[in-house]
């Protein structure tokens, strides 16, 4: 059983920016961390300053309580899986699964050969054992680069996008097969994953980084239904959160598809802003007419025209355009420039029941329940909404 | 990507014609044996522009005309090696007057392996192409890891500036470094050739390690050191399957480069002592009786090594030499 701890973690780059930025993080025992973001986010870097392959600027790294910045990694003895799987070229897929293991003194071969076949049968690698490297696709290869990781006895496991090459249908197995893992071994793990279904579905907590910077940390349920800031809340979700310019006028907010009466809480929290950002979930959008949007009793109401219609089986987005002041947009894009992320739109995704039959240039009433309506600071980003 | 139909007709016409003339000039004007190797070459030329037409319309990736630039990059080494083998056989006092060799007698390579000036000259430069290497290899590792794995300032411009040195005239350094050399008062010693002769091991020595060292998969080292691995350990197995190999090419053929070198050599050796190989053999004819068949034995003598090398590694010469002109 093991916990890790990050304090104040920088690494500076050779830019303006550090490459990480002031990083705090505890992952105790056991627990699942996903480390989601953007690409370039510094997460794959972070994996490798914490397993001791990089060195940190300053902030301190903590094992099982223990300050290890200056400790190689055989000290640190945690377990890591590569983007690029860094497997032996020389070696066949039994040899790779067992490297690890043979580095240290006393090891039992007839276990470990039990080990490694066991792993194998879990993983899909049975028939492939006495395969090289070059003679795999990708996803066996990445497949292989993880058997190593749970065949090694490590404190904890640490995986650079792990299940990136696995096709839809075993990455749910092969996932599965992982996490179980690490719950009979009881391992402390941190993944990273561009994927943000497979961080709010996997992990028990996931933490939003991006920039070097880490946005949020919490249960995929806190990140998803509180965001703490702008981009994590544009981030998580699929489609992403729909966020629009709003202004405050008086009691009410004016958005450019509704209007919505502000409470007490809100219109303190925005006091003088002569601007914010509403965000609304694409899933929050409901049909007035159908049976979601009767039951909304403290509502938003707009009445639209629907500009577009992608029909997915289990739900139907529809697509309402919108136009904004130009000088609005230019404040938009600059948030957007010095976020490196595309936030805004100029229309709004509903994600509504597949039964309704829309099609676009129909017009269509819009209900969406007042509590769900997020309210962003659009320069530091803060969400207004949450309790201070 | 397969060539078009009209390439390969184009290509097949061009081998029918180059192998008409072929044959024709051959029998008209040479006389045998050497008719023969223009028949050949012709039959050749021919079966190619046949099977240019054969395969002219098919989704084979064959490229006709690459076939044709083989061939005629063949005729233009194997036909003076032949030579060199047909000069280096003839017997004493004759002078061959075929390219095909007709009465062949071993004497010379009997007389190049006993000559002293031609044992001297080889001892000279193996041990001097010995020591440059063995002084350029571990700076080039050192100098080959930097240029390829520590972000540095300025490392293109070292790095060009080495593929420049790689390509300077030695003749035009020849003049300074002798006019050194005998201020130095070290002049037609052995190891005063030392020093030059890394001009020409220490570039390449760097260039080929940098190449070697792109392709060694450095993640894999992460990975081997992140499982735990001592110093050792990761030298062990790391660095010995993957790293080791390439540079234990790249030696061989730094060695075989300055083994080579013949400017340097004739420029900065006084005498036949300190004289190596390849200059002794431009320079020192006139001194060995059989003169033009000793120095054909000795040069296809000399020439051993470097075929036995690419022989027992043509594969990993061809992708490091190939790489590096990318």
């Amino acid at each position: 059983m093991t916990s890790i701890e990050v304090r104040n973690l920088t690494t500076s780059g050779t830019g303006d920016r550090p490459l990480l930025d002031d990083i705090n993080l505890t992952v105790p025992s056991g627990e699942t961390l996903a480390l989601t973001g953007p690409s370039g986010a510094g997460k794959s870097l972070l994996l490798k300053t914490l397993i001791g392959l990089e060195e940190q600027t300053s902030g301190d790294i903590l094992i099982d309580d223990v300050v290890v910045n200056t400790a190689d990694p055989r000290r640190r003895d945690l377990a890591m899986v590569f983007q690029d799987y860094a497997l032996h070229p020389h070696l066949d897929v039994f040899d790779n699964l067992a490297f690890a293991a043979t580095l240290r003194r006393g090891y039992n071969r007839g276990e470990l050969s039990e080990r490694i076949h066991e792993v194998a049968d879990l993983l899909a690698l049975g028939e492939l054992l006495d395969l090289k490297p070059a003679e795999l696709d990708d996803a066996q290869r990445q497949r292989v680069a993880l058997g190593r990781l749970l065949v090694r006895d490590a404190k904890a496991y640490l995986l650079d996008a792990p299940f990136s090459q696995q096709s839809e249908r075993v990455r749910t197995q092969v996932r599965s097969v992982t996490s179980q893992w690490q719950q009979e071994n009881k391992r402390t793990s941190i993944f990273t994953t561009n994927d943000v279904a497979e961080a709010l579905s996997t992990a028990d907590r996931v933490a939003v980084m991006h920039q070097g910077f880490i946005h949020q940390v919490g249960t995929p349920r806190d990140l998803y239904e509180r965001p703490a800031d702008m981009f994590v809340a544009g981030y998580l979700g699929s489609p992403p959160m729909n966020l629009v310019p709003a202004f405050p006028m008086g009691r009410q907010l004016v958005m450019p598809l509704a209007t919505m009466l502000l409470d007490d809480h809100l219109l303190e929290r925005i006091g003088e802003r002569g601007v914010v950002v509403a965000g609304i979930r694409p899933e929050h959008c409901y049909d007035a007419t159908g049976h979601g949007g009767q039951a909304v009793t403290d509502r938003v109401e707009f009445t639209t025209r629907i500009d577009d219609v992608e029909w997915r089986g289990s739900s139907q987005f529809a697509y309402l355009g919108y136009d904004i002041a130009p000088e609005v947009e230019e404040l938009l894009n600059e948030v957007e420039d010095l976020l490196e992320f595309d936030l805004f739109q100029s229309f709004l995704v509903a994600e509504l029941a597949a039964e309704s039959t829309l099609r676009p240039g129909m017009s269509i009433r819009v209900v969406i329940p007042r509590q769900r309506v997020h309210v962003f600071d659009p320069e530091t980003g803060e969400n207004l909404t949450l309790a201070r | 990507m397969t060539p078009s139909v009209r390439s390969r007709l184009w290509a097949s016409g061009f081998a029918f014609v180059l192998g008409f003339a072929v044959a024709n000039y051959g029998i008209i004007r040479v006389a045998r044996p050497d008719l023969w190797i223009w028949v050949g070459l012709a039959v050749v030329l021919m079966v190619t522009s046949a099977a240019g037409v054969l395969f002219a319309d098919t989704s084979r990736p064959l490229s006709i005309w690459s076939i044709i630039g083989i061939e005629l990059f063949a005729v233009f080494t194997l036909v003076p090696l032949l030579w060199t083998f047909t000069v280096a056989t003839a017997p004493d006092g004759t002078t061959p007057r075929s390219v095909w060799p007709q009465d062949i007698s071993w004497d010379a390579f009997d007389g190049a392996l006993h000559s002293q000036i031609l044992q001297d000259a080889a001892v000279t430069s193996v041990v001097v192409a010995g020591i440059a290497t063995a002084v350029a290899m571990p700076l080039a590792i050192a100098a080959a890891y930097a240029f390829v794995r520590q972000p540095m300032r300025g490392r293109r411009a070292a790095y060009g500036l080495v593929v420049a040195t790689l390509l300077i005239p030695l003749l035009a350094l020849a003049g300074p470094i002798t006019d050194q050399v005998i201020a130095a008062d070290r002049f037609g010693s052995r190891m005063s050739l030392v020093p030059p002769a890394l001009l020409i091991t220490l570039p390449l020595a760097i260039w080929l390690c940098v190449t070697v060292f792109r392709d060694v998969p450095w993640s894999l080292r992460d990975a081997v050191r992140a499982d735990g691995a001592t110093w050792l350990q990761a030298f062990v197995r790391f660095g010995l399957p993957n790293v080791a190999p390439g540079v234990a090419l790249a030696t061989a053929l730094v060695f075989v480069a300055g083994c080579n070198d013949f400017v340097l050599g004739a420029a900065l050796s006084a005498n036949d002592e300190s004289r190596p190989l390849p200059a002794t053999l431009m320079l020192a004819t006139g001194q060995l009786e059989t003169s033009s068949s000793a120095v054909a034995a000795a040069g296809l003598l000399w020439l051993a090594p470097v075929v036995l090398l690419l022989l027992v590694f043509p594969r990993r010469i061809t992708q490091l030499l190939g790489r590096s002109y990318r």
